[in-house]
This record gives C-alpha cells, sequence and structure tokens, in this order.
C-alpha cells in the first residue's frame, strides 16, 4: 500500500510558476491516488495567491502567512499544517516527472535515513544534476560542492548514494522529525537545507539522494528579482560562514579556518574587494546567534570531517 | 553621515573661492560630527597618471587623484580619460551616503554617473554657470556678456571665436577672452564678424563653421543631460538658478541657498572709520582675471583725484594681464601687492577701508563680498548679474555701472567727499552667515536626499529582506577601512567561540593566514613576474619607442608637408574664391538672361502654336475666300454678260428708242395725217403710247436693278479687301522663319485678290458708264414721251374741238 505524501510548497505569487509546476504535480497525484495534498504556504503577507489558486487549481490548499517571513519559516509553518507524516518540500519553480515520489518515499522506509533528493535536473538537462552535494574546503574554508553540475552527471544516474543534504526545494522528509524547523539563524534564506542535512549526519541519520525520482529546477530566482543581486549574494555567503561556525569540531578543521578568515580580511582589505568584508560583517553581526545555536547542538555521533568523509565525492 | 565632497582643487594648490570654500565646509562638516571624505584632482608629474593618495586633514580624509592628462580635444575636457573610473574606485572604497560636487571642470561629467550607478545620491552646488554655458561665464571671446543660453548655434560661435583668438600672439589667456584693445583692427573685425554668424569673413569655410556647431550641440546635450540626472542643484543666487532654468535645468530640482564664509578670523577686525585729512583706503581681493575687471578700477582710480589709495591684492595665470594691470597701477598710483593666502585675509582688509568689486561680467556670488561684510567693509560692486543679490546700493554699499571707469569713480569720490558714507554704509552691513551655519543648513538636505533615495531602494522589496537589506546597505556604505578595521575586531569573537580558551593570538593567526595562500600574495608575486618580464621586454621595447619615435618624426614631416600644401591649397581656394566672386554675378545676370529667354521661348511656342492654329483658320478662310473668288469670278463673268446683255437691251432699247422715234415721227406724221384725215385713230394712238411708256419704265426698273446688284457685289468687294488686310497684318505678326510658304500663299492671293478688285472695279466703272448712258437715253424717252404726251393731249383737245366744232 502507498504511503499519502503532503507537498509543501513555500512560495511568493508567480502564477507563471504555477501554471508549469501544478498540472504535471496534480497529474502525478492522481495517478497515485493516495489522497496525497498539495499545500501551498503564501508568504506573500496579503493573502494574495489565494483567489488566483482557487480559480485556476481548486484542490489545492493554501496557508497564507500574516507577513512575509522568508523560506526557513514559511516551510516551518507548511509542514506543521500538513495532513501527512510525510512531506515533499517543493519550490514552485520545480516540474516533476512521473513516479518521482515513489522512490523517495522507499528511502524513507528506512528509519535511519532522514530525509531523501530526487534527481534534480537543472533546467531539464540531464547532464546537469544539481542534488549530488557534499561540503568541500578549499583554503580553510567551507563551500557546497555539486559534483553533478561538474561534468559528472553519468556517474550519479543509477545507485541511491548518501549526500550531504537534501535540496530543500525538492525533498522529501518526515513531518514528526522537522521539530522547530529552520535554524533561524540562515534568515532569510539559503542555507537551512544544508543545516538539516549536516544536522541530520551529526546525530547519526543519512540522507540520501534517490536517481529513480527525477524533477525538473525550471531556476527563476524569485528572491533576485525582488532584491539585490548583491544583497542575495551576501546572504548566501554570510550563511556559508555560519554554517562552519555552527559545526566545525575538529581542531585542525577550526585553526584552518580562523586563519582562513583573517586571511580573507587582510586580502580583501589589500586588494579593495568590499564584498568579501560585508560578508564577514554580516556573518559577525550573528555570532552570538550562532553561539547559541551550536551550544543547542547535541552530542555529535560524528563530527565535521568524519560526516565530510562519509558524504565526499572529491578532493578538495 | 558620510558625506563626499567633490571640487577641481584644493588648497594649498589651488586657493581661488570654490577650493577655500569646499575646505571650510569640509572642516564644519567633520566639527559637527560627520564622516568627510573630499576628492580632487592635482597635477603631480614625479606620481603616475591617475594614482590616488589619501591625507589626513583638520578632521576630514583628502584623497587627492593624480591627473597629468591635458585634455586634447572639447571631448576629453567634457570627459577627461580614465578619472570618473578612479573616482569609482574612490566611492567604492569610502562609500559616502551623500556625494556634493561643487564643480566638475578638470573632473568630468562621467563622475556624476558613477556616483549614481552605485546609487548614491548626488547634490551639485553651482557657483557658476557651467551647467548651461561651457565657459562658465556667460561672458564671450570679445569679453561681451551673451544675452542668449542653450542656443548651440551662438555657443559655437565663441568657439569659433577662441579658435580665432588662439592665432594671436601676446594675449595671454585668451580662453576668457580678449580685451578690445588686445586685438589689432583686422583681428577685431574678424572677431565681429565670427560671434556676429559670418565666420566665412574671418575665414572659416562653410564645413568648418558646421563641424564646430555639430560639436558644440553633442558636447552641451552631453553636460546638460548629466546634469539633469543630479538629485538636488543648489544655487547660492535666484539670478543663477533663473539662467540655469534658462538654460534647461529642472526649476523642481534647484534650490536656492547663499553661502556660508569663514569668518571668525575677520569678525574681529575693527570697523574702519574716515578720520579727517586721511585718504580712503580702497582695495581689490581676488582673482587678476579679465572679467574681474581691475583694469577698470585701475582706470577709475587714474580719474578720481586725491583722498584715495588703491590697494590690489591677487593674482592668476594670466600673466599678461597681469602685467598690464601691474603696469597701469604703477602708473596710477596704487599698491600693488601681489598674492596673498586665506589665513592672511583680515591683514589685508584691516588695511582696507572699502572692498571694490569691478566686475565686467555677470558675476554670481563673490566670497570677498561675504568676506568683506565679515570684517566690516562697504562694498563698491558693479551693478549686474546676482551682484544686486548681495550688495544693497546706499545700505551696506554702492552699486555701479559695470565696465564704466566714471561711474566706479565716482562712486569712489563719494566716499572722498561724503564724510559720513562710510560710517552710515558699515552701520548697514548685516552680520554674515557663517561656515558653519550652511554646514547646519546643508546637513539636513544631505538627510533628506539621502532618505528619498533609501525609500525608493525599500519599495517592492519583501518584508523578510528589508532588515537585511537595509544591513547590508549599511555595511556597504561604510568605508573601507572602517569596515576592515570593525571585521578584523570582532574576528576575535569567533576566535573564542570556536576554540574557547585555547585561543591562539591574533598576531600568530594573522601571520599564519598572510602565509598560506593570502590572494594579495599572489597578485604581488604575479605583478613581480610581470615586471621582471616587463623589465626584460625593455630593451625590445625602447627599440621599438625609438623606432615609432622616428617614424612618428617622418609623420611629424610629412604631416607638416601635408600642412603646408593644404595652406598653399586653402590659399589657391581662397584666390579663386575672390575670383569666383564677380564670376557668380555674371554667372547669375545669365543664369537670369537664360530663365528670361526661356520664359520667351515658351512665349513664342505659344504664340506659335496659336499661329498654327490660326494659319490653319485662315487656310481654312483663304480655301473659302478661294472659292469665293472663284464664285466672284463666276459671279463677274455672267454680270459682263448681264452687262452685255444690258447693252445689247440699251442699244436695242435705243434702237428700239430711234425705231419708237422714228415711229413717233411717224405717227406725229400720222397723227397729222390722221389730224388732218383720221382724227377717230387718235385713240388707238394713245394706247399705243401708253404701251411704250410702260415698256419704257420696264426697262428703268431693269436699268436700277442692275444698280443694285453693282453695289452689292461693291460690299462684297468692299469685305474681302478687309479679310485680306486682316490676314496681312496677322501675317506680318508672324514668325517669318517659319511660315514662308504660308507668307507667299497669303501673297499670292492678296495680288489676286488685289488684281480681281482693280478688275471689278473696271467692270463696275463700265457697268456705272453703260447705266449712265441707258439713264441717259431713258430720260432723252421719258422727255420724248412726255413731248408725245403734250402733242397727243395737244391732238386730243384739237380732235376734240374739231369733233366738238
Amino acid at each position: 500500500m502507498r504511503t499519502p505524501v503532503s507537498i509543501v510548497i513555500p512560495s511568493l505569487f508567480d502564477p507563471e510558476l504555477f501554471e508549469r509546476s501544478f498540472p504535471p504535480l496534480l497529474a502525478e497525484l492522481g495517478r497515485r491516488a493516495v489522497k496525497d495534498e498539495v499545500l501551498v504556504v503564501d508568504d506573500t503577507g496579503d493573502a494574495s495567491i489565494e483567489p488566483w489558486m482557487t480559480a485556476h487549481f481548486p484542490t489545492v490548499r493554501i496557508l497564507s502567512r500574516d507577513a512575509n517571513g522568508g523560506f526557513g519559516k514559511a516551510l516551518l509553518d507548511g509542514v506543521r499544517a500538513a495532513k501527512h507524516d510525510l512531506v515533499f518540500c517543493m519550490n514552485p519553480d520545480v516540474v516533476v516527472r512521473p513516479g518521482f515520489l515513489e522512490p523517495l518515499v522507499a528511502c524513507l522506509d528506512d528509519p535511519g535515513v532522514h530525509s531523501a533528493v530526487p534527481q534534480i535536473l537543472l533546467h531539464g538537462d540531464d547532464d546537469q544534476i544539481e542534488s549530488v552535494t557534499e561540503i568541500r574546503i578549499r583554503q580553510g574554508l567551507g563551500e557546497v560542492g555539486q559534483p553533478g553540475l561538474d561534468g559528472r552527471a553519468s556517474e550519479f544516474r543509477d545507485a541511491v548514494i548518501p549526500v550531504a543534504y537534501a535540496i530543500g526545494g525538492a525533498c522529501l522528509l518526515r513531518q514528526s522529525e522537522f521539530g522547530l524547523g529552520c535554524d533561524p539563524i540562515y534568515e532569510p534564506f539559503y542555507w537551512e537545507d544544508v543545516d538539516l542535512g549536516w544536522a541530520a549526519w551529526r546525530e547519526g541519520r543519512e540522507v540520501l539522494y534517490a536517481p529513480q525520482s527525477v524533477v525538473e529546477h525550471h531556476h527563476r530566482g524569485t528572491i533576485k528579482s525582488r532584491t539585490q543581486e548583491g544583497m542575495v549574494r551576501a546572504i548566501i555567503e554570510k550563511n556559508r560562514l555560519l554554517f562552519q561556525w555552527k559545526f566545525l569540531d575538529t581542531p585542525k578543521e577550526i585553526h584552518d579556518h580562523i586563519a582562513a578568515l583573517y586571511r580573507l580580511a587582510v586580502d580583501a582589505w589589500l586588494s579593495d574587494e568590499r564584498d568579501q568584508l560585508v560578508w564577514l560583517a554580516l556573518a559577525l553581526d550573528q555570532v552570538d546567534e550562532v553561539r547559541a545555536s551550536r551550544e543547542a547542538l547535541a552530542p555529535a555521533k560524528r563530527n565535521y570531517a568524519e560526516i565530510r568523509a562519509k558524504t565526499g565525492f572529491s578532493d578538495a | 553621515m558620510q558625506i563626499c565632497l567633490v571640487t577641481h582643487g584644493f588648497p594649498p594648490l589651488e586657493r581661488t573661492g570654490v577650493e577655500n570654500y569646499t575646505a571650510a565646509l569640509g572642516a564644519a562638516l567633520a566639527a559637527a560630527g560627520h564622516s568627510v571624505e573630499i576628492f580632487a584632482p592635482r597635477v603631480g608629474k614625479e606620481l603616475p597618471n591617475l594614482s590616488m593618495r589619501r591625507e589626513e586633514r583638520s578632521g576630514y580624509g583628502l584623497t587627492w587623484l593624480t591627473s597629468n592628462t591635458t585634455p586634447s580635444n572639447q571631448e576629453e575636457a567634457l570627459d577627461l580619460p580614465g578619472v570618473a573610473e578612479r573616482f569609482g574606485d574612490f566611492l567604492d572604497n569610502e562609500r559616502p551616503e551623500v556625494v556634493h560636487f561643487q564643480h566638475l571642470i578638470k573632473l568630468g561629467m562621467g563622475l556624476i554617473e558613477e556616483a549614481q550607478s552605485r546609487g548614491i545620491p548626488a547634490i551639485y552646488t553651482a557657483h557658476d554657470y557651467y551647467p548651461v554655458c561651457h565657459r562658465f561665464t556667460l561672458v564671450r571671446p570679445d569679453m561681451s556678456r551673451c544675452g542668449t543660453i542653450g542656443d548651440p548655434e551662438q555657443c559655437s560661435r565663441c568657439d569659433l571665436a577662441l579658435s580665432h583668438l588662439n592665432r594671436v600672439d601676446d594675449l595671454g589667456d585668451y580662453q576668457l577672452g580678449a580685451l578690445p584693445d588686445q586685438l589689432d583692427a583686422v583681428r577685431a573685425k574678424e572677431l565681429r564678424h565670427i560671434l556676429a554668424g559670418r565666420a566665412h569673413l574671418a575665414g572659416f569655410t562653410a564645413q568648418e563653421q558646421a563641424d564646430f556647431r555639430e560639436r558644440r550641440t553633442r558636447l552641451d546635450a552631453r553636460r546638460l543631460e548629466t546634469y539633469r540626472r543630479i538629485d538636488l542643484i543648489l544655487s547660492p543666487t535666484r539670478f543663477l538658478r533663473d539662467r540655469l532654468i534658462d538654460g534647461g535645468l529642472d526649476a523642481a530640482k534647484i534650490e536656492v541657498l547663499t553661502y556660508g564664509a569663514e569668518t571668525a578670523d575677520l569678525d574681529r577686525i575693527p570697523r574702519p572709520t574716515r578720520r579727517k585729512g586721511e585718504p580712503v583706503r580702497f582695495g581689490f581681493l581676488g582673482g587678476l582675471s579679465k572679467h574681474k575687471g581691475v583694469h577698470v578700477l585701475v582706470a577709475a582710480f587714474e580719474r578720481m583725484g586725491a583722498g584715495a589709495e588703491l590697494s590690489i591684492w591677487g593674482d592668476s595665470s594670466d600673466t599678461q594681464y597681469v602685467e598690464r594691470v601691474k603696469a597701469a597701477a604703477s602708473s596710477a598710483g596704487a599698491r600693488w601687492r601681489g598674492s596673498y593666502r586665506r589665513g592672511e585675509l583680515g591683514a589685508c582688509l584691516t588695511e582696507l577701508d572699502v572692498v571694490v568689486v569691478p566686475s565686467t561680467w555677470v558675476e554670481n556670488y563673490p566670497f570677498v563680498i561675504r568676506e568683506a561684510f565679515a570684517a566690516g567693509r562697504p562694498v563698491i560692486s558693479s551693478g549686474i548679474g546676482a551682484l544686486p543679490e548681495s550688495v544693497r546700493h546706499g545700505v551696506d554699499g554702492l552699486l555701479v555701472e559695470p565696465d564704466n571707469p566714471d561711474a566706479l569713480a565716482a562712486a569712489m569720490r563719494r566716499f572722498v567727499d561724503e564724510p559720513g558714507l562710510l560710517a552710515k554704509l558699515v552701520g548697514g552691513i548685516d552680520p554674515v552667515k557663517s561656515i558653519e551655519d550652511q554646514a547646519n543648513e546643508l546637513l539636513p538636505i544631505y538627510a533628506r536626499v539621502h532618505e528619498s533615495h533609501e525609500t525608493s531602494r525599500d519599495r517592492g522589496t519583501p518584508a523578510s529582506l528589508r532588515e537585511p537589506n537595509r544591513r547590508y546597505q549599511e555595511l556597504s556604505t561604510l568605508p573601507l577601512r572602517e569596515l576592515f578595521r570593525s571585521v578584523l575586531g570582532r574576528l576575535t569573537h569567533v576566535k573564542g567561540m570556536l576554540l574557547g580558551k585555547d585561543a591562539i593570538d591574533d598576531e600568530a593567526l594573522s601571520f599564519e593566514a598572510l602565509a598560506s595562500g593570502s590572494h594579495t600574495q599572489v597578485l604581488l608575486r604575479d605583478l613581480r613576474r610581470e615586471r621582471k618580464w616587463l623589465k626584460s621586454n625593455e630593451d625590445s621595447l625602447r627599440k621599438r619607442v625609438a623606432w615609432r619615435e622616428e617614424e612618428l618624426r617622418s609623420l611629424n614631416e610629412e604631416n607638416r608637408w601635408l600642412r603646408e600644401t593644404i595652406d598653399g591649397a586653402e590659399r589657391g581656394i581662397e584666390a579663386l574664391r575672390k575670383e569666383a566672386g564677380p564670376l557668380r554675378g555674371t554667372h547669375d545676370a545669365l543664369r537670369e538672361r537664360v530663365a528670361w529667354r526661356e520664359k520667351e521661348l515658351k512665349a513664342i511656342a505659344k504664340e506659335n502654336e496659336w499661329l498654327r492654329e490660326s494659319l490653319d483658320n485662315e487656310r481654312e478662310s483663304a480655301g473659302a475666300l478661294n472659292e469665293e473668288n472663284a464664285w466672284l469670278k463666276s459671279t463677274s463673268v455672267s454680270k459682263d454678260e448681264e452687262i452685255a446683255w444690258l447693252k445689247e437691251t440699251l442699244e436695242s432699247k435705243a434702237s428700239e428708242s430711234e425705231w419708237l422715234r422714228e415711229t413717233l415721227d411717224g405717227v406725229e406724221k400720222e397723227a397729222a395725217w390722221l389730224r388732218e384725215s383720221k382724227a377717230g385713230e387718235l385713240d388707238s394712238m394713245t394706247a399705243e403710247i401708253a404701251r411704250v411708256s410702260r415698256e419704257l419704265e420696264d426697262a428703268r426698273t431693269e436699268a436700277n436693278e442692275l444698280r443694285a446688284a453693282v453695289a452689292r457685289h461693291e460690299k462684297r468687294v468692299e469685305r474681302l479687301v478687309r479679310v485680306a488686310s486682316a490676314m496681312q497684318r496677322r501675317d506680318d505678326a508672324s514668325d517669318s522663319r517659319d511660315e514662308d510658304q504660308l507668307d507667299a500663299a497669303v501673297r499670292d492671293a492678296d495680288a489676286r485678290i488685289t488684281a480681281m478688285i482693280a478688275e471689278l472695279e473696271q467692270r463696275r466703272s463700265a457697268m456705272e458708264d453703260a447705266i449712265e448712258y441707258a439713264d441717259r437715253r431713258v430720260a432723252k424717252l421719258l422727255t420724248a414721251r412726255t413731248a408725245l404726251g403734250r402733242h397727243i393731249a395737244s391732238w386730243r383737245s384739237s380732235d376734240n374741238g374739231n369733233a366738238g366744232s
């Protein structure tokens, strides 16, 4: 018997995306016929999605937030409101292919698996897989690696493999394990999903990549269209640093990282690279919050280096 | 607030009004607790072009941009190559919240665009007319005041005039213009021609004039468009504001804000008083440029006579003018004091009672007036431009007609002649706005403009992004060194968080950081390698440079030869042009004549057409005439016959008459006989007479009819004569060359008609003779008849008597 799934889609108002994403999604859920649900979390703050959705896709549930709160908060509200334990988190710019749910549900049949991510094809291109992820360290600074985008997509067609995290734009997880949701240090967006996956690994769980499940990511940069590109990049880079400050736990990596921060600052100053100093300054604004998050972490069953070893694909 | 001031020069290298004002404003804003960075260019031949050096001044930072490039054309003067990009780098480092431009000469329009592309609001204080006059001053090259703004045609004449003045030696700073007595009569006349739009009379070709016009239109449009993008323009006077609006700037973006002045060291100077027997001390302080009118002041002083002193402080790069004024001042007995520093201003003013501002241009808001007032010195000023907004006539100074030494001398003389005037005007001086006051006025303006930018940036941003966005903007607008200090200072918190009490010291970490893959180190290594490589290539480059220089020399030589050739060709063209003048007149006259001939030909062709039609008509008429002629001929023949018949008839009538006479004689005889013998036969005789009488009457009627026929013929002949005459006249008017045949035909027809007429005349005459003869005969017959009747009557009466008897 198939397990029903709640599809939770945090979104701003973008009818063009809805018209592209929803027909294949609803068709697939119809085919499954197990009372799956689609729940759109309206994060516009002005409940502007509901009238449009009721007129165009009346079977879709809408949860309107009182105020715009960003991806993490909207996702948390959606997961909490979901009817089913299995929740497929999805961005509105993702287009599913038939049979995308079953391989993911199969992964989560194993209670040791925290979350599962499908084969996410960038712009529908079969040679561009976004969802094979790792954390690389380059000169003491961590960064997300996506070997499926580096010409190695063919290596990730068949086997279910562990990955560093499940991309938040298309991943299956359990409502009961979502807890307090995403760590608010990453607000307003980006790196919440890395945090979730890494925390799972740290607790001894697994995050799997299931290539038999396929979705397409028609990247639209909805946030970038609403604010300055420089600011979006600054948030991503700030969160990259916060992630490391939260999880770094081995002396050598910490030492290398701190030295890298000093080098980064001095290099930026000497080369007039203002942006890097801004990223650092934004991260430094949140040192106290990170400290609290770090202290709230349960004792690690795997350390930073071990997780990297389990989820790594590249020689950094 | 982080404020950036931009100016075209800065003390101690440049010391005139705007530069000193910017320094004072920067210090005042910094003293009010704001972060101030000043950006200014300087020439520094010992430094790489476009390099930047920052200095700490009293409370503010000053970044010098080394600008060793002299603009090679007007385009470069408007956008000096590389300067805008370096200003962009400066903005990226300093991240001001507002940029307040004081002037853009020596810098370029691109600076405004650099600020705007970074979302930094731009304010501009218009110290002169530069946004609407590329000469800044509204002064034309003949030193007259310009009455037109924003007309590229007029503005291009200024360019042409400058190009003309550039050829004149010993003019000094020709860019400003030439005073009337600096030019010989020919040059002065040519200058007048150029400014009146007759540049061809000064040797400029139509193409050259068109090129100047096109370039001026393009450059002025570029300048104006850039100024239109500025968020706010501050004008110290209403006069200047109005001129900016006249020139096309948006009135809503221009606010009037008077300057403040550094007055602290001037307030304490004792006010001037008039002491009996001592001369009134007049003085000039400022730049010694032609349009400042110092030569007018010296001329006025010469006319003043006793009771006054004149001191002149100042200098300028126009050494010819300075020397000229200096010589004139010396000859007039004025004291030449030379240049002075801002710090010496108080001492200078102490030596004066009255400051004179004899400007000949539409001066805007001279700082020296503010400084004179701060020191309690009244001002005599030209009453033009915005000067009446600064000096109130009869209250704190006197206004005089500009460029008029007599008027200025008279005003100066009043201070000598009217003992109370100085004290009265000193008493009328209002407190002067200090530079600190102005800083306090500017700060809310900066905040308002900045806020307006921020509000527009927030519009459309989701609520969850507003706070991160605000913080991002805040950090992005911090000066780079502050940002670096802030980051470096806080990195230790991360270190403490991650390492706890095991933290290693910052110094060790810093060294370690720099020792392991520093990006800057990599860049420096690259630069060293590049330097090495450049050095290794130096020799070959030197050779190439030498070769290039040689090539350049030969090109210059060729260029010189070409120029000479062109000059020769131009001279030839000029000669040809002169020659072409009268030829052009002849050519025009010929062209007119040709046009007239063409018109005439058209009329002739039309007339020919009409004649051809007339000819056709006449041919038709001639045909008809011929027919008529033939008919007439035939008629003549029949008339001949008729006349012959009439003759015959007449003859027969004559013979008949003869016969009748004979018969009458016989009858008479018979009557006699009858009377005698056969009186009874009288009645039959009478009847016979009546019959003869009727026949005679018939003959008369016939003769009358014949006469009427002849009259009709005469009328027809007359009509034919008229038609022939009309044809003759038309023939005379027509083009004989084209109509020879017709002419001959007409002449022939005419001759024939004339002959016919003559013949008809003859016939008519003959007929008339015949008719006359017939008439005579008839008359005779009638007489005979009457006599016969009488005879018969007598016969009857005698017969009756006989019968009765």
